[in-house]
């Protein structure tokens, strides 16, 4: 596209992330999905043939910043994408690479998940630009986005080192106008200095680290002056709020909405490590009262008052307001849950007697009788995703089994299954491979007289992602382990990508893996099943693998629902319909079992009829309400082209 | 804020808010306002509740989300979830314009819950804000023969209600320049037959 600065264009910030990225010149561009970070990939893919870049999604976030490294050591530019929870399978390598001397540019960009709208953790990376010292960036708009996407790239090369840029959930999903730039040169031809070698060797640390102090100071300096950092309000007011990224602009929002713009003043700051001293010093030394907003954790907070304890004579007496003493706290609690505007007006508010007056909220009788009407939206696995089958397989083997077994489990759509949807089965998640890790353990654990059964489930693009250790572990360890490994396909949670397991014809060419090829060359035993096709087999599967010892690796097979059914044909679905006088509904004494517990988007229970009845629009066809209705009261037919 | 315009497009994942976010966000830059919109959905392929932000003001960038309390226009797709966003965000004067046909949540489908009685539902919708309109949104865009069309009617609703303020010509314009090309015609005839719904010159919020 050719860039005309005059005309804004509305992005994502996280396609205000991606053109930044682009106009910065980057080479190669690599991360792996997670919610908030994915549409940055997602766009760069769509302009990679166009401008030159490599684009991949990798197995992993470390193999995604070791592989965007290589660029950086050989005089290209790279970026890497991830969430926050990703950033620690990175951070391996992060904390070393920031010893090197890098003659290209690498920007670590992690989007954050305050209040976690769709992760497990609501962890606040930026400390880790602190662990690797490296600097960070936190813009406020998506045009900042860019703009830091850009100079990220050039301060990484120019100091030789990562650079960090931080984004929110609201920040990456949020849209607004950007001014689009030219798109830099890629550089000369890479090559890789064979006199500079970037070896982390003992010996060599201490030297390293230094240079990366001295790096920081420099960094300061830079970041004194820079227009990421600025004030709003008027002089010689004596309460500052400080804010940083995203809160700056919850932090105006407050300020004009209780008319306090001529008694308050703003310090945005966009470069939070290293802080810039002599900055934040201008404007703390004149002010009596420092109020914080941030999001999650204190960190420029805390950065504020070591720079105020180490200059005091400068700073003054200051009455600092924010989350160590719980002045600034959201519902939840200091510390906790999201920054917004909200927040911001409660702790503004209280600042000052008589509070500013906001306009009159909704009667509170209104509000108790809404929450009396309001059902909630639960989470439902897909009409016809093959999770459902596997769920109900696993739990009916488990309930046969009858020694109180469960299932431990990670991140992906099949993490549902701790809830309603896949029928409350799995009973600790953390992080990616978790409970195949938990697993290796659970197996130990017989030694000391734990006796249920346990199972490890995790998804096809996890298992590449951090399954393989924990099954080498298994094996290595001689354990009694069944990892069930739900391959559909693709990465679905996030938005459908392409993975090791995706078939080639999917992913355009890239080679496929066979999950059952790894586990057996591991030294495991391994079959594949599809329970959406047979699920009587699939319990059989389970139940024979948790009464035997050594390691199992069942691999369910089936392809996405909702990814596939895009891309098929409608016609050749199978017609899935309940035949209304063999459904005895509320007097079969199966309670609803399809409707009720299968749960599925597709099948509801006609109140006026008293049977169930299958919504055609809906149903995919997948049969496997067919296969467990006691009755056997709902039928299926084939069209000609066979199940698609 | 004063001299901001919150709008909160909501509904259930799959009716197609973010597009129709998208379209009025464009019509507001296209008038030189400053435009953000927050997008705001979990797992939104597994059926729940979704809802995107529109704000503008002639000043600062605004934050992505509508303060609790300072919601102007509710556009629903869906009369539960216009509930929801109004109970969050809603005050006395918000002006609404609500889809009529209710999605099913998967626990009513299930038989956990019932949906909410419909008389009740509508009734405090009315006590909750200073407009509600009832749209034919659904029912118009099946007539058209494709209920994903529910988005631009809905559109077309609000621009019919004068609650933005922004000509039908502008949105019309957006129309054609952010969509497919094949998009196009079923678009606009969506808008179109959304105008009438929205009953021009509609009450307005305060």
């Amino acid at each position: 596209m050719t860039p005309n600065p005059l005309k804004r264009v509305l992005m994502l910030g996280n396609e205000a992330i991606a053109r930044g990225a682009l106009e910065g010149g980057i080479s190669y561009a690599t991360g792996y999905p997670g919610n908030p970070s994915s549409e940055i990939l997602e766009t760069l893919f769509k302009w990679s043939d166009a401008h030159d870049v490599a684009v991949e999604w990798s197995v992993n976030e470390i193999v995604a910043l070791e592989a965007a490294a290589a660029f950086a050591f050989s005089g290209r530019r790279a970026v890497v994408t991830m969430k926050q929870n990703g950033l620690n399978v990175a951070a391996d390598f992060l904390t070393t690479v920031s010893l090197d001397e890098l003659p290209g540019g690498l920007l670590v960009v992690v989007c954050d998940d305050p209040g976690p709208l769709t992760s497990s953790n609501e962890q606040d990376s930026r400390h880790f630009a602190r662990i690797a010292q490296i600097p960070l960036l936190e813009p406020s708009t998506p045009q900042e986005a860019k703009d830091m996407a850009v100079y990220g790239l050039e301060i990484s090369q120019r100091f030789g080192l990562p650079c960090m840029l931080r984004a929110v959930s609201r920040l990456s999903h949020g849209r607004g106008p950007v001014s689009l730039g030219p798109v830099a040169s890629k550089g000369p031809q890479p090559r890789f200095d064979r006199d500079r070698p970037k070896v982390g060797l003992p010996f060599l640390v201490t030297r390293n680290h230094a240079r990366l102090l001295r790096l920081r100071e420099e960094i300061r300096a830079e970041f004194e002056a820079s227009p990421w950092n600025g004030y709003t309000g008027p002089e010689g007011v004596s309460t500052l709020v400080v804010a940083s990224g995203l809160s700056a602009t919850y932090g105006l929002e407050a300020i004009q909405t209780l008319d306090l713009g001529d008694r308050v003043g703003l310090l945005k700051l966009g470069t939070t490590w290293p802080l810039p001293r002599e900055r934040i010093l201008e404007r703390v030394g004149r002010a009596d009262t420092v109020c914080f907003l941030e999001e999650v954790d204190p960190f420029v907070e805390e950065g504020v008052k070591v720079v105020c304890a180490e200059n005091g004579d400068r700073a003054g007496r200051i009455r600092f307001l924010g989350k160590n003493d719980g002045f600034v706290a959201g519902p939840d609690g200091p510390g906790v849950g999201e920054m917004n505007t909200d927040t911001a007006l409660s702790a503004l508010g209280r600042l000052f007697d008589p509070a500013p007056v906001q306009g009159e909220p909704l009667p509170e009788d209104l509000l108790a009788r809404a929450r009396d009407l309001l059902v909630p939206r639960e989470l439902s696995f897909c009409q016809g995703c093959p999770h459902r089958a596997s769920f109900y397989a696993l739990k009916t083997a488990l309930e046969l089994d009858g020694r109180d077994g469960f299932l431990v489990g990670d991140i992906g759509c099949y993490g549902m299954a701790a809830g309603t949807t896949g029928f409350q089965q799995i009973k600790a998640l953390h992080c990616m491979g978790s409970g195949m890790g938990n697993a290796c353990g659970f197996s130990r654990l017989k030694e000391f007289g734990f006796d249920q059964p346990v199972v490890a489930v995790a998804g096809d693009s996890t298992f590449f992602h951090a399954g393989l250790p924990a099954l080498a572990n298994a094996v290595h360890h001689n354990a009694d382990a069944v990892f069930v490994i739900l391959d559909n396909a693709v990465t679905a949670m996030t938005g459908f990508q392409v993975n090791p397991a995706t078939p080639a014809a999917v992913s355009h060419g890239k080679r496929e893996l066979r999950i059952e090829n790894a586990a057996r060359g591991l030294g495991a035993e391994a079959v594949v099943l599809d329970p959406v096709a047979d699920v009587n087999a699939a319990v059989e599967a389970v139940l024979q693998a948790v009464e035997t010892g050594g390691v199992h690796v069942l691999v369910f097979r089936h392809g996405c629902a909702t990814f596939f059914q895009k891309r098929a044909d409608r016609s050749a679905r199978p017609r899935v319909w309940v035949d209304a006088e063999t459904c005895l509904g509320d007097q079969c004494g199966c309670n609803r079992f399809c409707s009720r517990i299968l749960s599925c988007p597709a099948i509801l229970f006609d109140p006026e009829t008293g049977v169930a009845r299958i919504d055609e629009q809906v149903c995919t066809g997948c049969g496997l309400c067919v296969q467990v209705c006691p009755r056997e009261a709902i039928l299926l037919e084939r069209s000609e082209d066979g199940n698609p | 804020m004063k001299g901001s315009t919150n709008v909160v497009i909501t509904g259930v994942g799959g009716q197609g808010n973010v597009l129709a976010a998208r379209l009025l966000a464009a019509v507001a830059l296209a008038e030189g306002l400053e435009v953000t919109v927050g997008d705001v959905y979990g797992l939104t392929q597994r059926g729940g509740s979704v809802a995107s932000h529109v704000r503008w003001t002639e000043g600062h960038p605004l934050p992505p989300l509508v303060p609790q309390g300072a919601l102007d226009i509710l556009v629903a797709f869906e009369p539960l979830e216009a509930l929801r966003i109004q109970s969050q965000f809603g005050r006395p004067e918000t002006a609404a314009l609500v889809n009529e046909s209710p999605v099913m949540p998967i626990g009513v489908q299930a038989g956990r819950f019932p949906y909410p009685d419909a008389a009740a539902l509508w009734s405090l919708l009315d006590r909750m804000t200073g407009s509600c309109r009832r749209v034919a949104g659904s029912e118009t865009a099946r007539a058209l023969g494709n209920v994903q069309a529910l988005n631009t009617v809905m559109l077309g609703a609000l621009c019919g209600s004068g609650l933005v303020g922004f000509e039908a010509g502008a949105f019309e314009e957006t129309i054609r320049s952010e969509l497919p090309a094949r998009f196009v015609d079923l678009n606009l005839e969506a808008f179109k037959r959304g105008l009438a719904l929205g009953g021009a010159g509609g009450k307005a919020a305060e």
